[in-house]
């Protein structure tokens, strides 16, 4: 059974990253991400990430990061929200959407929310019965590791903030014209809902860490940091897998103009 | 198993004429209830070459409404259905609720073909025993209703006719030199469709063998299948018909898998199906399934 303290409870929110570091590691990261993208195609291996997370946890956001310095040939994202009635996503298993979204060899998928709503917000909201997202938890990790059987990269960000943070950004939201529209009613629900959420994540991180596609929990307080340690985790991780080292790659935005200069003369002259 | 398959069944044309207009005619009405019901039924009909898959598939949509299914023959893999998990291409074909796909060979390909023809090796093809029972049990659980045929006829049968198909020539390039092969290579067919039996015989997809020696006696009963799972499953009164074919009188005889598949590792399954007992291919044991051990500690 659970114990009362929840997983999610025991993450540090309080990591934080200085400006200098966060800019050079984006750029050093982003350069070795790029590098390892075209190995991906190469290798003809297909990549899957999963970015999960509280509401304004910054999922979008981290994968702008994530995709800003890549061949747009190399990936594509999916934004998963609740299917419409007359759908044909709707007309199918609700795994349906996802096998049919999932990319070929040599390619990535991000999926900006996934097929973990199925426990998360159907569960919580009640849309389900509790038949359907139960039985979700096994369905899920079959699908997961007929991808992995396959070479498939899997890997799932669950991004955590805490209550505070997460009002205060809505706050910010609300009162920024540019961002206004991205804040709804329900949105404002979150305080209610938060406890019955909690119970929900925390059974979806014990249920579907699986050896073959674990979890990664990542302390999202500080967006800046959030970021980098999404950035790392797929830098180092993809490193390992494909056992290519790109750490050390120069990026391209990286050193002074002066310098760029003469790498480009040098280049001309080659 | 299969050797324990009567294939001297036969149904006469004068009995089958009464038969038939019936069955079609309410097979056609429970499409329309699964329509109504928004259930999606999968029909997969395997078989051996020339023992009348597509006969049998082309007789059975002649009774149904044409908006409300598809058919789709199942080939080797082509180069883009390669590029995903093996299951993918079957996750596409998938029907819409309330309509029905009739599949001409399946993902049962992969533990058959791809295992005897050595496409693809031992430790994947291995997988494809659990990823079918996985996959079939995700489509039961959220109301699909899946109903597998296999049609069998003995190897001179199938000689039989093989030889009648190449001496006409309007019909010798149906017949391959991969099919005479195969002929060949008949019991190695058969151990492996015994391994198939045994493993993906499930209560909630379950095997139905049709004795396919007679087209007439495997038409009804292939109707007569598909008709008792759907009343089942839609729960309407099922209509009175002729006493002169039942399925108990076609059952298959129960239990006892030979030897050499028992002392095979399986994975056991509960055995006395809740859904179409009559037809059910029983699998040994009581235990439930091993495979699902994954997150079955659901409160």
């Amino acid at each position: 059974m659970h114990s009362k303290t929840y997983l999610l409870n025991t993450v540090d929110l309080s990591k934080t990253i200085g400006q200098e570091d966060y800019e050079r590691l984006l750029r050093e990261n982003q350069a070795a991400l790029s590098a390892l993208v075209h190995q991906i195609y190469l290798r003809q291996r297909p990549v899957v990430v999963v970015v999960e997370g509280w509401d304004a946890a910054g999922k979008g956001e981290t994968i702008r990061r994530v995709t800003e310095n890549i061949d747009p040939r190399g990936y594509i994202v999916h934004a998963v929200t609740p299917t419409d009635r007359w759908s044909e996503d709707a007309a199918h298993h609700y795994l349906w959407r996802f096998w049919r979204r999932l990319p070929e060899v040599g390619q990535i998928a991000l999926f900006e929310s996934s097929w973990y709503q199925r426990v998360l917000t159907e569960r919580v909201e009640g849309t389900r019965s509790d038949d359907e997202w139960k039985r979700a938890f096994r369905e899920i990790n079959q699908f997961e590791r007929q991808l992995v059987d396959f070479g498939a990269i899997l890997y799932k960000f669950w991004i955590h903030i805490s209550l505070d943070e997460q009002l205060q950004r809505f706050e910010a939201r609300s009162e920024d014209e540019r961002h206004f529209w991205r804040i709804s009613e329900d949105d404002w629900r979150n305080p209610e809902t938060r406890s019955l959420y909690e119970v929900a994540v925390d059974e979806m991180l014990l249920k579907t860490s699986t050896i073959l596609a674990p979890w990664m929990v990542v302390a999202g307080d500080s967006r800046n940091y959030a970021q980098i340690e999404i950035l790392q985790t797929l830098v180092r991780e993809l490193s390992r897998e494909l056992d290519y080292e790109a750490i050390n790659l120069s990026a391209p935005n990286s050193g002074s103009k002066k310098q760029k200069k003469s790498k480009k003369k040098a280049r001309r002259k080659n | 198993m299969l050797e324990k398959i009567d294939l001297t069944k036969k149904l006469g044309k004068k009995s089958y004429k009464q038969i038939m207009p019936g069955l079609s005619g309410q097979l056609f009405r429970l499409q329309k209830d699964s329509w109504d019901a928004g259930m999606a039924v999968v029909l997969l009909f395997e078989g051996w070459d020339a023992a009348g898959k597509g006969a049998s598939i082309q007789k059975l949509t002649s009774s149904l409404d044409p908006r409300g299914f598809k058919v789709y023959p199942i080939r080797a893999a082509r180069t883009f259905e390669k590029k995903r998990p093996w299951m993918w291409r079957f996750w596409m074909k998938l029907p819409r609720r309330g309509e029905w796909a009739i599949f001409d060979r399946s993902w049962y390909r992969r533990i058959t073909n791809d295992r005897l023809e050595g496409i693809i090796p031992e430790n994947e093809w291995r997988l494809g025993y659990r990823d079918i029972v996985d996959f079939e049990r995700t489509l039961v659980d959220d109301g699909y209703l899946v109903i597998k045929f296999f049609l069998h006829i003995s190897r001179q049968e199938q000689k039989r006719r093989f030889d009648k198909l190449s001496s006409d020539t309007q019909t010798a390039w149906r017949v391959t030199a991969q099919d005479w092969e195969r002929q060949r290579r008949y019991d190695d067919w058969a151990m492996a469709w015994e391994e198939v039996f045994d493993r993906t015989d499930t209560e909630w997809a379950p095997w139905t063998i049709i004795e396919a020696t007679s087209s007439r006696f495997a038409w009804v009963k292939v109707y007569r299948t598909i008709i008792d799972a759907l009343v089942e499953r839609i729960d309407q009164p099922q209509e009175t018909l002729p006493d002169e074919f039942t399925l108990e009188s076609t059952r298959p005889a129960q239990g006892e898998f030979p030897q050499e598949i028992d002392q095979r590792e399986s994975i056991v399954f509960a055995g006395s199906g809740s859904s179409l007992p009559e037809t059910d291919i029983q699998a040994s044991g009581e235990d439930f399934p091993a495979q699902v051990e994954n997150s079955e500690q659901d409160a």
